[in-house]
């Protein structure tokens, strides 16, 4: 089997493909890669299914050897992306011989970037995936430096026609949207306008579980405990505390705090690339009730 | 009859949208949200990626292609009105060191001594009611009025592996290290989850659970 080896490992590399789903009755979250646009692109670049496992790196740098010719893309975080020292752009499929070097460096705006493997990275699938969830510790286990990784038989490669893929950069000052949730009615209606109005703060508290935002001060009309429910990925929930939190792949099944709103597709995967310190925008509206499956019976709030 | 704000009355399923492939629907009381989920997944598993049982609640998330509608849904609801979930016939002893970082405080709160605590905690008979938050993550209920308590204002980044906690009228065991904002009151070594096993959860709704102290 062809493989490369984890000479460098960034601070977190995993193996991440589209998730985990139908195990949430035993309390198994989705998991898959956090920012899943820029995993389904990393392997349509590379001529895989969207939903091969690829490697998710958090921050960098990270070094591989490359033990065979390989084809590879990078998405996600910008970084500076080099073979044997030599620049190449991300967003690209890349042919590398055996023996190359691939240098991805710290990102410069995002946390999460992908590298996908024509072939699709190969492991055993847990409970019907192969991501790694870090809430539960499922599935293949994180990697280190000096780890080998297995790339899957080549299939028929789909060369894309894009030299490369047309990315817009992350924004600094990004409006993540999204729509009101089931427990609007848990905050007094002027912290709740008030929140669309002002800038939030991304904390210290971050990683594949949820971000930690600051400065939402919505202010709860109940102090009772919500009974747990079910939640999503890009579930907006508020703590006591009155902390925001957005729930990214890694989210607990159920949840103890009201939510607030719930992210779309595009925002979940914006989510995902936050850093600390990051200023952002929550823009949420009331879903439409003939969005899809037929008429509903809609209480909003 | 009007049983909170939220409009869960008897009789009265309230759906609410959460994004464009999901709702969470309040089931009223009588409704069991068990055997509301485990009606869904025998009947219309091809429509549904994930059912997520709450303690009021069900939270759907449909297929692309799913035609089920809301109405369909109320109407098996209907159907379960009354209907209690089974039983298990299992029963699950776990051994608590009683210990946690929140004991001195749970007991303060509850104006008990930390003997009263273990007492009252380890007197209980539990249920698993659902199993939700995390892998393996059993809601027990049953836990004494007493010790009924709020979560953390803040939850914790990270806590340990086996640790017994308290939030509300629920006890539970914590799998896996996580975050987490109940009152840990002691830790258990006993492995709730093993992701090779089939059900990988060692606690299964309906199971009977047992808290036996030891040092």
């Amino acid at each position: 089997m062809r493989s490369l080896s984890v000479i460098r490992a960034p601070k977190e590399l995993l193996i991440e493909d589209l998730g985990r789903h139908g195990f949430g009755r035993y309390g198994v979250t989705e998991a898959g890669a956090c920012d899943r646009g820029s995993l389904k692109l990393a392997n349509r670049l590379v001529g895989n299914p969207e939903s091969a496992p690829a490697l998710e790196m958090l921050l960098g740098p990270a070094e591989f050897l490359c033990h065979d010719n390989l084809i590879f893309a990078s998405t996600g975080a910008k970084l500076k992306l080099e073979v044997d020292g030599v620049q190449q752009p991300q967003n690209c499929a890349i042919y590398v011989k055996a023996g190359s070097k691939l240098e991805p460096s710290m990102p410069s705006r995002g946390v999460r970037s992908y590298l996908a493997l024509h072939g699709g990275v190969f492991v055993e699938p847990v409970l019907g995936s192969s991501s790694y969830d870090t809430l539960g510790q499922i599935g293949p286990k994180p990697l280190r430096s000096g780890d080998l990784i297995e790339v899957g038989p080549p299939t028929t490669f789909v060369q894309s026609e894009l030299a490369v893929a047309p990315v817009s950069e992350l924004a600094n000052h990004p409006t993540l949207r999204g729509w009101w949730g089931p427990r609007v009615s848990w905050f007094s209606a002027n912290s709740v306008a008030k929140l669309q109005t002002i800038s939030l703060r991304v904390t210290e508290r971050a990683n594949r579980v949820g971000v930690c935002l600051q400065g939402g001060d919505l202010v709860r009309t109940r102090d009772d405990e919500l009974p747990p429910e079910g939640v999503l990925r890009g579930s907006i929930q508020v703590t006591p505390a009155g902390d925001t939190v957005l729930f990214l792949a890694d989210h607990p099944v159920t949840g103890g705090y009201p939510t607030l709103g719930v992210l779309d597709t595009w925002s979940c995967d914006r989510a995902a690339q936050l850093r600390p310190g990051d200023i952002l925008r929550l823009q949420l509206r009331q879903c439409c009730a003939d969005a899809s499956h037929g008429a509903i019976e809609i209480k909003q709030g | 009859m009007d049983l909170g704000s939220e409009g869960r009355e008897h009789h009265l399923s309230v759906a609410h949208r959460l994004g464009p492939d999901a709702i969470l629907i309040d089931l009223p009381i009588g409704v069991s949200p068990r055997v509301l989920s485990q009606k869904l997944l025998d009947e219309q598993s091809n429509q549904l990626i994930e059912v997520v049982a709450g303690e009021t609640t069900i939270l759907i998330r449909f297929t692309d292609t799913s035609n089920l509608r809301i109405e369909d849904i109320f109407a098996m609801a209907e159907l379960i009105y009354g209907k209690l979930p089974e039983p298990s016939g299992r029963t699950v002893e776990v051994p608590v060191k009683y210990d946690g970082p929140d004991l001195e405080r749970v007991a303060n709160s509850c104006n008990m001594d930390i003997e009263e605590v273990v007492r009252f905690h380890t007197e209980a008979r539990y249920v698993v009611e659902f199993i939700g938050f995390a892998p393996g993550f059993g809601y027990l209920g049953g836990l004494n009025e007493r010790l009924h308590l709020p979560r953390l204002p803040s939850p914790r980044k990270a806590v340990p592996r086996g640790s017994v906690a308290i939030a509300d009228r629920f006890c539970s065991i914590y799998p896996s290290a996580s975050p987490g904002g109940w009152n840990i009151i002691g830790e258990t070594n006993l492995a709730m989850f093993d992701q090779n096993t089939d059900p990988p959860s060692l606690l299964r709704p309906g199971d009977e659970v047992l808290f036996k102290q030891c040092q």
